[in-house]
Formats: structure tokens, C-alpha cells, sequence
């Protein structure tokens, strides 16, 4: 096949993908959002959280501030709608490029939905159950994962600051052995001990064994709704209490999918009550973004791993 | 599955740890070849550096390095196990008979600047980095003292260094990247329990 064939087939390919997604969004009442490409640069530090430094795409305003080419969509819709939201709950998705410097390719679609203002379980479920059926294949593995669990051990570990994000990056990038190291200069209780051992092993444990020997009302709460996620979606999820969002925002119920042969994951998500706070208001919120190259299966030149 | 393993010493003693749990027992290193196959596993032997590229770019499913490497920044890989083997540490080391470490800006040579900045942060120092030969610096006059791995501290003493201060221990990890963790769980928590409890 020549390269334009192969071009015009990916693109027709890709075409009827962000139809089918956009679709599915929109039968369930999502409305279809128009984020702007620019982004406030400072509001946009306060939420960076662990994402990679300096990795915007920055461009200068007429007055000669500095703004950024959208990096992300969720804190455009919040930008958007904060001022707006009073007591109705809100559906919004969207098909939109995003821009940074961390990626093989700086513009990159992601596909979203966004639930502000609803913040009981039934919400977590309505988002969470739209993403899994967006990506559900048999090639992909469905990932489930609280904060409130590693927010929970972590408050038992009397850490300053820094050794907290210190922790927080290893566990993140699933450092065992230095997790580990850095939890036995810190006098750790054998039960907490454990459990950091539990959410690093590739094992999958049941879920009440996280859970037990803790005593936390928060946990309770934890353990029950992921026990109802579990109860519904069955082996269409894995359980991970290591996972950890890249943005401090998100808190409660977060996940992510993986593709088989993409080493990074096609879609991202949870509850992110907090990030509203950023915007001088509360109200909780909830969504998932799809990656719509990785998902698709990386665009013509690129292998899925660059 | 596909293993990479790095040609030397750290792979020959990774290979022993496959094989005592029954694991790639026809490969032989000494054939010069640099795939080898089994039933159930591909073999890679890569040079050393070359593994975590191979498991972070998914062209191979798991990897065993030495955690200097995993230190110094190449996150993209998770660690399934610490594999006791390939044991040294991260040291400070300086010329005998000198107080460096009272300067008041401490000039560092080093093949490791990522690991030295996280462990000297409240020292005011300078960074030197090299590729290699990082003991001769002191001795050249390019830097105060040295970071580096140090096994038997041999190296230093013949070149007139002596440690200051050891940092961390540094040993094999066995690694995978993030879809094998996901797509091989069963499997890897199988292979990670059998290594374990060699």
C-alpha cells in the first residue's frame, strides 16, 4: 500500500473510532464541549501535580502574559463552567488535541466525558461504567484504584513534605525495593509494612486481605465501594491500590486501561472533587480521558511504544 | 515471555537464578548467540545498558539491571524484585588525608549526577559529569572527590581514594514494563514467588 493509502485508511480508521466514542457520549446525554486552546498558566501550576516539568507548550498573550496550548481538557471545562455550576449536575464530553512536550508527537486527541456537580457512588459508577465499555476489548485490562488507600497509609507514616513525595513518586513508579528501603528508616508499623509489600507485588490478593488489620472508618467506605465496582464488572477489572494519579487533584475512585503492545495507558480517570477549590468553588466532578492515538493503535510513522 | 539479559557478569548470574528454578536451562552463554529460544521463553542478551531500553520500549517483557540504573532516573520500568546478586553501593570518595567534605562548594565528578544531586542536596556542589575513569578525576585536579559504585573498594585504594561516605546499596532488580505488568500478572506473580523463594 502506498503511503498515502495508508494514510487516508489510518485517518478513516480513526474517523469512525471518535464517532463511535463521541456517539456512545452522547446517546448518554453528554454534550458535546468546545474547550479553548489556551490555558491560564498559573492556574495551570497549581494543578501540574507530578506531571513532567516545563513540558508545556507556552505562548505569549498580547499584554505579554504567558499562557499554555491546552495540556489537558478537564481544567478548561472547569475554567469554562466553575462560575456557572449551581445545583444541576452537568454532562459534558469532548474530541479535542491536546498540546505538551512530553510525547513523541506534541498534539495528541483525547476523548472525555465530565460529570460536574454529582458527587454520590451512582456518579463514580455512570462515568466509570461509560469508560469500560468505551474500551472494552479484549486486548485491554481495566485497572481500579483508590486514594483514599495510599492517603491512608501514607497518614500513618509521620512523613515531612518531601519524603512524602518522595514516596508517593516511587510508589508511583512502582519502585519496590525503595519504597521499601525508605519505609524502614521511618520505624514502620509491620502491618503497614505489609501492605506496602501487598500493593507492589504483582499478585492480585482479594480485596478484603488490603484491608485487613486496618482500622479506619475511611476505609470502610473504601473497601465497600470497591467491592461493588468488583461485584459489577467482575474479571472486566483488576484491583491496584498502588495506583496513583499524576494530578494531586483527583481523589476517591481513580482507573486506568492498558492496551496489550501500549506501554502507557489509553484511558485515565476518577473523582476529582478538589480540583474545583483551584477555581475559588466546590462542587465534586468526575470523568475519564481516552488517548485516542494509543487506543487507536499509534498513527502511521510511530510505534505504539515511542 | 522475553527476558533481557545483559552480556556479563550480571546476566551469567541472572541466568543462574532462572536456571535453579528450572528456568532457560538449554541456553548457553558461551555459543555467541543472542537469541536464544525456548517453550515458554525468548532470550535476549543485550549490553548492559541496552536492557531497560529493550523492556521500557516493550520489546522485551522483563529485564533484570542493576538498581544504579533504575536510580539515576530511567523510570518507565516497575521493579518486581530485588534479586540479592550484583550487591555494591553508592560511596563518596575523596583522596586520603583531605577534608573535602567542609568545602564550601564541593566539586563532584561523577557517572551518576541524578543519584549525587538527590543525596548531596544540602551540599552546595558542583557536578562533573563523565562516562568513565571517574577515580582519576581527584587525582587530575577536575574535582574534590568522586560518587561512584563500589563493590571491594579496590579501585579506590589503588588509585589513592578512600570513602567518605557510602549512600545507598545497589543490587539486580528484576524488571518489567508497565503492559507486561498488566497483560503477564499471573504469570510474573508465578515467576516473582519462584525467585523469591530460591
Amino acid at each position: 500500500m502506498t503511503q498515502l493509502k495508508l494514510f487516508l485508511e489510518h485517518m478513516r480508521k480513526e474517523n469512525k473510532e471518535r464517532n463511535r466514542i463521541v456517539g456512545i457520549l452522547e446517546k448518554r446525554n453528554y454534550l458535546l464541549f468546545e474547550p479553548s486552546y489556551f490555558e491560564d498558566y498559573d492556574t495551570y501550576l497549581k494543578c501540574q501535580g507530578r506531571t513532567e516539568k516545563n513540558s508545556t507548550i507556552k505562548v505569549f498573550k498580547k499584554n505579554g502574559e504567558v499562557a499554555l496550548l491546552r495540556p489537558d481538557i478537564t481544567m478548561n471545562i472547569m475554567d469554562t463552567f466553575s462560575e456557572m455550576i449551581k445545583s444541576d449536575p452537568v454532562r459534558l464530553c469532548y474530541d479535542a488535541m491536546v498540546f505538551d512536550y512530553n510525547h513523541f508527537h506534541q498534539e495528541r486527541r483525547q476523548i472525555g466525558a465530565e460529570l460536574l456537580n454529582h458527587s454520590s457512588f451512582e456518579a463514580d459508577l455512570e462515568i466509570l461504567t461509560m469508560a469500560r465499555s468505551i474500551v472494552d476489548h479484549e486486548e485491554t485490562i481495566f485497572v481500579i484504584g483508590h486514594t483514599g488507600y495510599m492517603e491512608f497509609l501514607m497518614k500513618t507514616l509521620n512523613l515531612n513534605p518531601q519524603e512524602r513525595e518522595e514516596l508517593y513518586q516511587l510508589v508511583y513508579h512502582k519502585q519496590k525495593t525503595m519504597v521499601l528501603t525508605l519505609l524502614r528508616t521511618k520505624d514502620v508499623d509491620d502491618v503497614i509494612y505489609s501492605k506496602f509489600q501487598m500493593i507492589l507485588s504483582p499478585k492480585a490478593y482479594p480485596i478484603a486481605d488490603y484491608f485487613k488489620d486496618l482500622e479506619d472508618a475511611s476505609l470502610n467506605l473504601i473497601a465497600s465501594q470497591l467491592n461493588q465496582i468488583k461485584e459489577i464488572f467482575k474479571d472486566q477489572i483488576v484491583v491496584d491500590l498502588s495506583l496513583i494519579s499524576e494530578f494531586e487533584y483527583y481523589e476517591g475512585i481513580i482507573y486506568t486501561a492498558y492496551k496489550k503492545g501500549v506501554n502507557e495507558p489509553v484511558l485515565k480517570g476518577g473523582r476529582y472533587d478538589r480540583l474545583s477549590t483551584i477555581y475559588g468553588k466546590s462542587f465534586p466532578a468526575v470523568g475519564f480521558s481516552l488517548e485516542v492515538d494509543r487506543w487507536i493503535g499509534g498513527t502511521l510513522n510511530e510505534n505504539s511504544f515511542s | 515471555m522475553k527476558i533481557a539479559l545483559a552480556k556479563g557478569r550480571l546476566g551469567e548470574d541472572a541466568l543462574l537464578k532462572f536456571q535453579e528454578i528450572g528456568l532457560l536451562k538449554s541456553v548457553d552463554l558461551n555459543s555467541r548467540k543472542l537469541i536464544f529460544t525456548t517453550k515458554d521463553y525468548e532470550l535476549l542478551l543485550l549490553k548492559p545498558s541496552d536492557v531497560i531500553v529493550y523492556v521500557r520500549n516493550g520489546k522485551a517483557d522483563l529485564g533484570v539491571v542493576g538498581s544504579d540504573v533504575v536510580m539515576e532516573g530511567n523510570y518507565g520500568v516497575y521493579e518486581l524484585l530485588d534479586l540479592k546478586f550484583g550487591i555494591c553501593r553508592f560511596s563518596i570518595a575523596a583522596p586520603k588525608d583531605t577534608d573535602v567534605m567542609g568545602k564550601s562548594c564541593l566539586r563532584v565528578a561523577t557517572k551518576y549526577p541524578n543519584v549525587t544531586r538527590q543525596y548531596l542536596n544540602e551540599q552546595n556542589i558542583e557536578i562533573i559529569p563523565l562516562q568513565g575513569s571517574v577515580e582519576l578525576a581527584p587525582k587530575a585536579g577536575l574535582s574534590d572527590c568522586i560518587v561512584d559504585l563500589v563493590e571491594t573498594g579496590k579501585t579506590l585504594q589503588a588509585n589513592d581514594l578512600e570513602i567518605i561516605k557510602d549512600l545507598c546499596d545497589v543490587s539486580a532488580r528484576l524488571i518489567c514494563n508497565p503492559s507486561s505488568y498488566r497483560f503477564l500478572q499471573s504469570e510474573l506473580s508465578d515467576l516473582v514467588e519462584a525467585l523469591s523463594h530460591d
